[in-house]
């Protein structure tokens, strides 16, 4: 693959089969009487799409319409359909807030696993403890347990992990945007900038028209699994506002 | 010279680190003597054993069954309490397997390593107990546990690698385990005597979890050597069921994060 194109999407079909039934032994023999039949659910149809190495690359579209499929299709998570084809030319993470603490664990602890996962040594870990932490806020509740923790200390601490991550492409599946108070959002649009931007490409996933706006080079409306334009933010955040008062 | 370990398989080690280490140290958050009670359990397990089949209950002319019952009882613990822990597995760490491209394989290597940790540990009182108060000959015959313990891994591992990836598809399975683990628990030689297998039943020698249970009570009570070429027999199908669990897992486990 040409080295400037950090992800391509070929051919990507994904069809998700609902069953109305549950997956027991019990719900599978009730279903052969019943006759429960399972539904598909089209999520992405024939999406094709190559994103460029230090892009930064924005999705947009109305709940449902295939976003974070497509995240998790781009980040392997889930396999394409038969001929779907997704190449990646460099590490990749998907970051998201809820991405998973062990709310049993202190934040110190979370850390640890947390930050290890996102591809830190125990020793980079270490090191950087204490500033995590801080910027975190949480200095007088690191070695409490996180379930006792509000959900704003609980993205916090997420974000400030996050940021840390090593990869050369992030998907970011509302990630950005909605964290903490006003002066924790100037601190972490900062951090956000410095060491996440820069350097590396981004395709972020979300409903915050702002965010999109501000860091997006090329920006992709999505509806009902199909690419409806690829175009610059403005172009597209107009388009979205016409479809979301156009089409029900 | 030192060896040099390339950084992605560092960090990939030093996840399953951390990751066995939180799923063993996590058994004891929240409760006031911790860690303690690692040690504190299995010492008071077999000193129940010792009081109820030395002097009240059972009253066995054998003082030393309490050693025989306690190998075979920490032994099955851990192909239980992993292959039991492993089938909702990939349930337990799906969003980390949503955001990140790490190897499903890892997570049962962590999920090993911290129920291995603790057998060790059970196994470790086991042999102070009985040195305190039993007098066992324990010899170089030792070291063969090794082997056995590699085998033994290799099966555990194996059948978790089933395990987790029939769960997508069926979660009935936790409640059907529960049944296959009783009923293996009363089939394995672990309260009852296995010289009678020798005579009666040696076929069930070819039986992974039989013969690791058998030679691992050879070795450590009697310090006797176990038939190598069985053993041989047992390890080598234990892997091959590893290998075979593994390549089931891949093929069949893409899926996953569609169903769970």
């Amino acid at each position: 693959m040409d080295k400037s194109i950090a992800i391509k999407l070929e051919n990507i079909n994904k069809t998700f089969t609902l069953h109305d039934r549950g997956n027991t032994i019990r719900d599978r023999f009730f279903s052969l009487i019943t006759g429960k039949a399972s539904r598909k659910i089209h999520a992405l149809q024939n999406v094709n799409l190559e994103i460029k190495q230090g892009e930064f690359f924005g999705i947009v579209g109305r709940n449902g319409s295939g976003k974070s499929t497509l995240i998790q299709i781009m980040n392997k998570a889930i396999p394409p359909e038969n001929g779907g084809r997704v190449t990646l030319n460099g590490k990749t993470i998907r970051l998201a807030l809820g991405m998973g603490f062990n709310t049993e664990l202190t934040a110190r602890q979370n850390i640890m696993l947390n930050a290890s996962v996102l591809g830190m040594t125990i020793k980079e870990i270490k090191s950087k403890m204490d500033e995590m932490i801080a910027f975190a806020e949480l200095e007088d509740f690191v070695d409490t347990p996180v379930k006792f923790y509000s959900s704003g200390m609980k993205s916090k601490l997420m974000f400030s992990i996050a940021v840390n991550a090593e990869a050369d492409i992030f998907l970011m599946d509302e990630f950005f945007g909605g964290v903490g108070d006003q002066s924790f959002k100037e601190k972490a649009d900062k951090v956000f900038h410095d060491r996440l931007v820069k350097g590396k490409t981004i395709v972020h996933v979300s409903h915050q028209m702002n965010t999109i706006k501000q860091y997006c080079d090329r920006v992709m409306l999505l509806d009902k699994g199909k690419v409806v334009k690829i175009g610059t933010p403005d172009e597209i955040l107009d388009e979205f506002d016409n479809y979301k008062e156009t089409k029900p | 010279m030192q060896l040099k370990i390339p950084a992605d398989l560092k960090i990939r080690l030093e996840r399953i680190y951390l990751f066995a280490n939180t799923d063993y140290y996590a058994r004891y958050y929240g409760a006031k003597l911790g860690i303690l009670w690692a040690f504190l359990n299995p010492f008071f397990q077999i000193m129940v054993y010792y009081l109820a089949f030395s002097y009240l209950i059972f009253r066995k002319n054998d003082p030393s069954f309490v050693l025989y019952l306690f190998t075979g009882i920490i032994t099955w613990q851990f192909f239980a309490e992993t292959t039991k822990t492993s089938i909702n597995l990939f349930m337990r760490q799906r969003f980390i397997l949503q955001n990140m491209g790490l190897p499903k394989v890892d997570f049962f290597w962590a999920l090993t390593g911290s129920k291995f940790w603790g057998y060790l540990i059970n196994f470790g009182i086991y042999l102070v107990f009985s040195l305190l108060f039993f007098s066992p000959e324990y010899s170089w015959k030792l070291l063969l546990l090794i082997p056995i313990w590699f085998g033994l891994i290799a099966f555990t591992v194996g059948v978790a690698f089933f395990l987790a990836t029939f769960y997508i598809y069926l979660r009935d399975l936790n409640h059907l385990y529960a049944i296959v683990l009783l009923a293996g628990f009363w089939m394995m030689p672990i309260i009852w005597d296995y010289h009678m297998l020798f005579e009666t039943y040696s076929f069930m020698l070819y039986f992974p979890m039989v013969n690791f249970l058998v030679n691992i009570r050879e070795i450590t009570l009697h310090n006797q050597m176990p038939d190598i070429n069985i053993l041989l027999i047992n390890i080598i199908s234990s892997i091959v069921l590893a290998i075979a669990g593994y390549t089931y897992m891949r093929t069949h486990s893409k899926k996953a994060l569609e169903f769970l």
